[in-house]
């Protein structure tokens, strides 16, 4: 059942999480505000090489994003403001509605799972509830991840002037790492099945598109993918958490995590019905059954497997890059 | 389909990381003589931050940074950021960019639970000021620092009237993987019609 197996995932990564909270008490994190602790600090290079200007649509909507999560970030931070100061009776329902419209934008802005979450539906038959479904695993991770995040990091954290514990930096490596295993896995699969597929005559009309492994198997895999990619936690969030924390004013902390999470389970959920939808619109296109859907579920298979490995890969190497560059 | 999600997948490598804290930066050019000697910049943080150095730096909790509290302050949450040139770049005779050795006149105070620094960065020589450009930024984009307020530039001193700033896009110098464009400041005298 995915709901005990996703019990079971969480309980695993939060004792994880835990072990890398202890092992990694010297990491630091790279806020340029802390005095220079070291040569390995990064400086202000240059500025890049020109690069060519680029106003694609895509490029836009994130910056886009961006500047609206900047506005969204420092009206949630007045609102706690007034919350801690006891100055309006609205703040508190105010910074909810802030909260949850930041979890949507900040969802749709760059980097985060919803590329994981795109890739795992294209690649595979799914309904739609698990679209759904997956959304709501990941806001559940990703507020699990985030209040524990900042209750067991405390008091090391006080001292740091703001930013990122230097705990979720292995955090990180941790989740990433295990994203780029999943993506093995995938192909893996993928390869398998392909060759199971050339042992029989595939000319015959057998549900080429359905899972050979079942869907208990599924459940499982889309289950810790969903909480990898809801376990790295959003900076609005840890900062709500900490800010709630330090000014007393934990309930409220929580109740805006809870709002963040809840508009990133709407982008997520949105993200992954229309990964479901699309996928089911190329079969239909090129004709589900035939040896031209079977090749295009095939190559969705094979690339969503790619893609997760990609990202895992990508975002491993900048986590490695940010220690040892 | 796949090519779309290719691109976006890499586009969403290059650009990781995530701001964690927002700088409202302003500078105000200072003019002696019809010529640049210095600017004041000043930075007004996030809430967040802003607690946080209330909490480690305001000793006495007194909701304000008194006159001792001051020095600990700059050392320990102003002078880090010598390392990344005080997030900003000038650039000095259309071409030469200036490193920032010092900072002087370095004040900072809470104004309604939000902290602020001022802080002057002055010129070993007078400049003209048709050949400036300066920008804010943190490469890393570990800090959202921009000219974002309302009026974020200004002018004072002898001949600043005769000029007046722009504040453009550099667009040719995108940082966080191409998504954003620091705020490039040029001055313009004598001041377009």
């Amino acid at each position: 059942m995915p709901q005990a197996t996703l019990i079971r995932g969480l309980a695993f990564t939060l004792l994880m999480s835990l072990v890398l909270v202890f092992a990694s008490h010297a990491a630091q994190a790279q806020n340029p505000f802390r005095p220079a602790p070291s040569a390995t600090a990064t400086t202000q290079a240059a500025p890049p090489p020109a690069v060519q200007e680029d106003s694609s649509l895509y490029h836009r909507a994130l910056s886009w994003s961006v500047d609206l999560q900047r506005t969204m970030v420092r009206d949630i931070g007045r609102h706690m403001a007034a919350i801690r100061d006891g100055t309006s009776s609205t703040a508190l329902l105010v910074g909810i509605g802030f909260a949850f419209l930041y979890g949507v934008v900040h969802t749709l802005g760059p980097g985060h799972g919803k590329m994981i979450v795109a890739s795992y539906f294209v690649g595979r038959e799914a309904r739609i509830w698990r679209g759904l479904l997956m959304g709501i695993q990941i806001a559940i991770a990703h507020v699990v991840s985030a209040i524990a995040l900042v209750f067991l990091v405390d008091i090391t954290f006080r001292q740091m002037l703001g930013g990122e514990p230097a705990e979720s930096w292995w955090i990180r490596l941790f989740s990433f790492g295990l994203i780029a295993i999943i993506g093995t896995v995938m192909l893996i699969r993928a390869i398998r099945s392909t060759m199971h597929d050339h042992e029989h005559d595939h000319d015959h009309a057998h549900d080429h598109g359905h899972d050979h492994h079942g869907h208990s198997h599924d459940g499982r895999q889309q289950g810790i993918l969903a909480l990898l990619a809801g376990l790295v936690p959003c900076t609005g969030a840890i900062l709500i958490m900490l800010f709630a924390l330090a000014n007393g004013i934990v309930v409220a902390g929580v109740l805006m995590v809870i709002a963040i999470s809840a508009g990133m389970a709407l982008t997520m959920a949105a993200i992954g019905v229309a990964a479901i939808l699309v996928r089911r619109v190329a079969l239909l296109v090129t004709g589900e059954g035939s040896k031209r859907g079977y090749i295009v579920a095939r190559a969705l298979e094979y690339a969503a497997a790619l893609m997760i490995l990609a990202i895992g890969l990508s975002f491993l190497a900048g986590t490695l890059g940010e220690k040892f560059a | 389909m796949l090519g779309a999600l290719t691109i976006c997948g890499l586009s969403g490598g290059e650009a990781r990381a995530h701001p964690h804290l927002w700088i409202d930066a302003a500078a105000t050019v200072l003019f002696e003589k019809d010529r640049i000697v210095g600017i004041r910049f000043q930075w007004i943080f996030d809430e967040f931050f802003s607690a946080g150095v209330i909490g480690e730096f305001d000793k006495n909790k007194n909701k304000t940074f008194d006159a001792e509290e001051i020095e600990p302050l700059r050392v320990g949450a102003f002078e880090g950021t010598k390392e990344v040139g005080f997030f900003t770049d000038i650039i000095m005779n259309d071409t030469e960019k200036f490193e920032i050795q010092t900072t002087t006149d370095f004040a900072a105070r809470i104004e309604k639970g939000v902290v602020m620094y001022d802080f002057t960065v002055p010129f070993p020589a007078p400049i003209d000021p048709t050949k400036l450009t300066f920008s804010v930024y943190d490469m890393s984009y570990f800090v959202d620092i921009g000219f974002q307020g309302h009026e974020p530039i200004k002018l004072s001193g002898d001949g600043s009237e005769n000029c007046a700033a722009s504040v453009t896009e550099d667009r040719l110098n995108p940082i966080y993987g191409g998504i954003v464009y620091p705020k490039k400041v040029q001055l313009q005298c004598p001041k377009p019609r």
